[in-house]
């Protein structure tokens, strides 16, 4: 068990800023609060804020989702969420603990146990087969066999992937590797999975496959995912979306009906911002 | 940018990935150098050299070794790095660089490494000319040190030969660039890694071969070692080629399946194995196969001059023992070698004198006259006892005393006649004893023991010598006594010496120099073989940066990246070195076979053998230390 009843005690009482939910009492797995980051300036460059003043809590069980134009500053946030970026400015909790404290081990170990991460190029270790790319948090962490060997059962199955797990990577299609990389990212039950454009390599068939895959984790399994992505289609999956550019959140949208309704939403939001071709 | 500069800024873009080629090719050049200057040195030249055209004809051999090992290692690792950067030669095609132009991009970036390394290695070799004339002068014990000069014509011959030797490879490998298209070169690349496979079968048969090699290798002896010697070596080296190219991929796959593997980094570490051991197979192999060559004829090399040594020390129980004509010691008197002895700083363990009468005699039958020396039955006793020496009992034999008339029948006359039987005539008894002592030469080795009256007798009548043998302790090497009391008498004088630090002296001349040039081709052999192991990782350098930048996010240590990398140089580095090495001692303990040895003298052939692999696995593991940490360095410079 996590500590995570303290933090509802803690942030419980809280005034919240309008961009954050008020939706409930679920306690928050991941709460920044005024994270900065300012690039160079140091040796008499020009300097660069890529995020200002950025606040978010993610509550356990959510499904959220980061959306803004090239160079708003979504991937820097993801980095700084994901403990590889230290902020310029402001604080990041997640499951209760600040990272900012911690050294390059003890952070290196926080992100294999606490975190599970996705990535648009898949990052699976092409010297691995799929079994072994999934297994490698827990193998790095000397689970036991047989626990490794049920997790991997249970987390194959959701994801489909049960029939291809000897293969390696370069041997199965786009999607099959991309869910392989979520059924890595959860398999060690992270407080947060932490997503970035994971749908930006596939075709459209697999995309489809992979984000209603990971939505089944969330809503079956009650799986929390921060996602960011360019793509609407992705986004429409999310119970809420948050929009961000230079560096700012921009705004906010909560799923209410169908999937379909919050698609047009989330397109008429990103004309309304601008900065997308599409 | 001019050509000339984008040559550059790409050798100094990835200046690691040459750091190991450009030590090598100038670590070449400075020891050819090195060498030329002590051959073509004008002190050398003019016939200062013990040895004379001998030593010249191995230090030419060496050089000629020298550049053909340089040529052989640039031509290899030129044509890996071009190999290396097909995706960006398929770049530059893709811009529209033409054929030719890409052929003069890779001419001047080697031409701009040659120079580097021409020049690096003419510096060094002059920075180390001086040691190396002090420590050749040393090792052939010249007295007075070579003096230190810049030959001209060693630095023509090495500049102008080693640009030639790069010049040839360059234009041979850049010959070669750009034939295929562009698709073909951008796509190297990103070819997905297939999981090797190894035939289990030809695995095993490998494993037997080496195996099945070494078990003949042991039980050889004698003459059936020369015999044995093709076929042995010829299955060894098949099997060695199928160890690393099958064996150790099927290795590997095997430790994949076994449960421990899902524990820690070690899952790691054996995937990535399985792909490096495959993809660097021949070259491992190789590198083993040469690595025991080489280990095998330095330790062969060692073994026969530890040999040549322990018959020294067989022949010359003593430091010195030398010979005076007529009565007693007039000129190598006792004070005179005791004054010697206390300059040196030397305190004498044994100096004992006996008295001898030459005569000469005639076994029947034989034809032929030789000599004999009479010693008398209480000196002889007293001197061995000196001597620390067994008396022995000797062999009984008569000496009938021939008058000159009855000699005259042979080929000469001669003093006595010797038979075992006791004759008919009027004679001696004595008894056959070999002198516990190194005998000069020209002294007779035939020595008879006689009664003190006898002795006093024919001592009489015939010329007497004295023979004085002394020792002292650390008599091969610790002083020159031995030269200077040699020395000291002058050269027209009649003394018989023999000297055992002379001895020394002329086979540590005769090996030394030998083994000093063998000592350094051996070692820039190691150097070029680790050199190229360390290249072949560099151009993996990218898929492992690739590789740890994934773990990194994921969630790995710099600690347990830093094990997964240097568990995997180690095997990489020092895996074709064992190999190499455990061929070497089986091949060395076959050859304590050959020449015969047996119980501790076949053990001593087997240490000696450890020792010299021994310190070349200590070079070898310098040299990997060095590589793992500048492949860290590389591979995760902040994490």
């Amino acid at each position: 068990m996590r500590d995570t009843t303290i933090m509802t005690d803690r942030f419980g009482g809280r005034d919240e800023t309008p961009k954050v939910s008020t939706a409930g009492a679920a306690p928050a797995v991941l709460e920044a609060s005024g994270l900065t980051k300012v690039y160079g300036g140091t040796r008499g460059g020009a300097s660069h804020t890529a995020l200002q003043d950025f606040d978010l809590r993610v509550e356990k069980g959510e499904f959220l989702g980061i959306m803004g134009p090239s160079g708003s500053g979504k991937t820097t946030l993801l980095n700084l969420l994901s403990t590889i970026d230290t902020p310029t400015s402001g604080s990041v909790r997640i499951g209760g603990q600040d990272p900012a404290g911690m050294d390059a081990e003890q952070l290196a170990l926080f992100r294999r146990r606490r975190l599970g991460f996705v990535f648009q190029d898949f990052n699976l270790l092409d010297t691995l087969s799929l079994r072994e790319n999934v297994l490698l948090p827990l193998v790095l962490d000397r689970v036991p066999v047989d626990e490794m060997n049920a997790r991997l059962r249970r987390v194959a199955a959701t994801l489909g992937i049960s029939q291809v797990l000897d293969r390696m990577p370069y041997e199965v299609s786009g999607g099959q590797q991309q869910r392989a990389a979520i059924a890595r990212a959860i398999v060690h039950d992270p407080d947060v999975v932490l997503a970035d454009e994971l749908t930006g390599n596939l075709d459209s068939k697999a995309a489809n496959d992979v984000m209603q895959a990971l939505r089944a984790l969330n809503e079956e399994q009650g799986v929390t995912v921060v996602m960011v992505t360019h793509d609407p289609f992705a986004a429409s999956f999310c119970r809420r979306v948050v929009f961000i550019r230079d560096g700012r959140a921009f705004n906010e949208l909560r799923r209410g009906g169908n999937r379909q309704a919050f698609f047009q939403q989330l397109l008429d939001t990103l004309s309304a911002m601008g900065g997308f071709a599409s | 940018m001019t050509f000339a500069q984008l040559a550059l800024s790409n050798l100094k873009g990835s200046w690691l990935r040459y750091a190991a080629f450009l030590l090598s090719s100038t670590f070449s050049v400075a020891l050819f150098f090195v060498y030329a200057q002590f051959l073509f040195h004008p002190d050398v030249d003019a016939g200062y050299l013990y040895g004379g055209a001998a030593t010249r004809t191995v230090l030419t051999v060496c050089l000629v070794l020298i550049a053909v090992f340089a040529f052989f290692f640039v031509l290899y690792s030129s044509g890996a790095f071009l190999r290396a950067r097909n995706k960006e030669f398929g770049l530059l095609t893709l811009m529209g660089t033409t054929r030719g132009q890409l052929r003069r991009l890779i001419w001047l970036e080697n031409t701009f490494l040659s120079l580097a390394a021409i020049a690096a290695g003419v510096g060094l070799g002059l920075l180390f000319s001086r040691l190396f004339l002090m420590a050749i002068a040393r090792v052939l014990l010249i007295d007075e040190p070579i003096s230190f000069a810049l030959v001209p014509r060693a630095l023509l011959l090495t500049c102008l030969g080693f640009f030639a030797l790069f010049q040839l490879v360059t234009l041979a490998g850049a010959g070669l660039v750009g034939r295929r298209s562009v698709l073909e070169m951008l796509k190297e690349a990103s070819k997905p890694r297939v999981r090797p496979r190894a035939s289990a079968g030809l695995a095993v048969v490998g494993f037997l071969l080496v195996v099945g090699g070494y078990a003949v290798a042991s039980v050889v002896q004698g003459a059936a070692v020369a015999l044995a010697f093709v076929p042995v070596v010829t299955v060894v080296v098949v099997g060695t080629y199928l160890v690393f190219t099958q064996g150790s991929v099927f290795v590997m796959r095997r430790l994949s399946r076994r449960l421990s593997y899902l524990r820690g980094t070690r899952m790691l570490v054996v995937s990535q194995l399985v792909f490096r051991l495959s993809d660097n197979a021949r070259l491992l192999a190789n590198i083993a196969t040469l690595s025991a060559v080489v280990l095998a004829a330095s330790g062969t090399f060692y073994i026969v001059s530890r040999q040549f040594y322990s018959t020294i020390d067989d022949q010359f129980p003593h430091a010195l023992a030398f010979v005076e004509t007529g009565d007693g010691r007039q000129e190598l008197t006792r004070a005179r070698v005791d004054a010697l002895l206390r300059e040196h700083g030397v305190a004498a363990t044994v100096a004992a004198d006996v008295e001898l009468v030459e005569a000469t005699y005639r076994q029947p039958g034989a034809g032929r006259k030789d000599w004999l020396a009479l010693v008398a039955e209480s000196d002889y006793l007293a001197w061995v006892n000196a001597l620390e020496a067994p008396a022995g009992v000797g062999d009984p034999a008569w000496l009938t005393p021939l008058d000159a008339a009855a000699a005259a029948d042979g080929e000469g006359a001669a003093d006595f006649a010797v038979s075992a039987e006791r004759p008919e005539e009027p004679s001696v008894a004595a008894r056959r004893v070999d002198p516990p002592a190194a005998v000069p030469p020209y002294l007779a080795e035939t020595w008879y023991v006689v009664d003190d009256a006898v002795w006093q007798r024919e001592a009489a009548r015939r010329r007497t010598l004295t023979y004085a043998v002394y020792d002292w302790p650390n008599a091969d090497r610790s002083t020159p006594l031995g030269l200077a009391v040699s020395r000291s008498v002058p050269p027209e004088s009649t003394l018989l010496v023999a000297d055992k630090q002379a001895m020394y002296v002329m086979v540590r001349q005769m090996l030394g120099l030998s083994m000093f040039a063998g000592l350094f081709v051996s070692v820039l052999f190691f150097i070029g073989a680790g050199s190229l192991i360390y290249f072949k990782l560099f151009t993996e350098l990218p898929d492992d940066r690739r590789l740890f930048t994934r773990l990194k996010r994921i969630g790995i240590t710099r600690r347990e990246a830093g094990s997964v990398v240097s568990r995997q140089v180690a095997l990489v580095f020092l895996l074709p070195f064992a190999v190499g090495g455990v061929h070497a001692l089986f091949a060395l303990n076959a050859l304590g076979g050959l020449i015969g040895t047996v119980g501790a003298e076949r053990a001593a052939v087997v240490g000696y053998a450890l020792i010299v692999v021994g310190l070349f696995g200590a070079v070898q593991l310098a040299f990997f230390l060095l590589t793992r940490w500048t492949y860290l360095r590389a591979l995760l410079p902040r994490y």
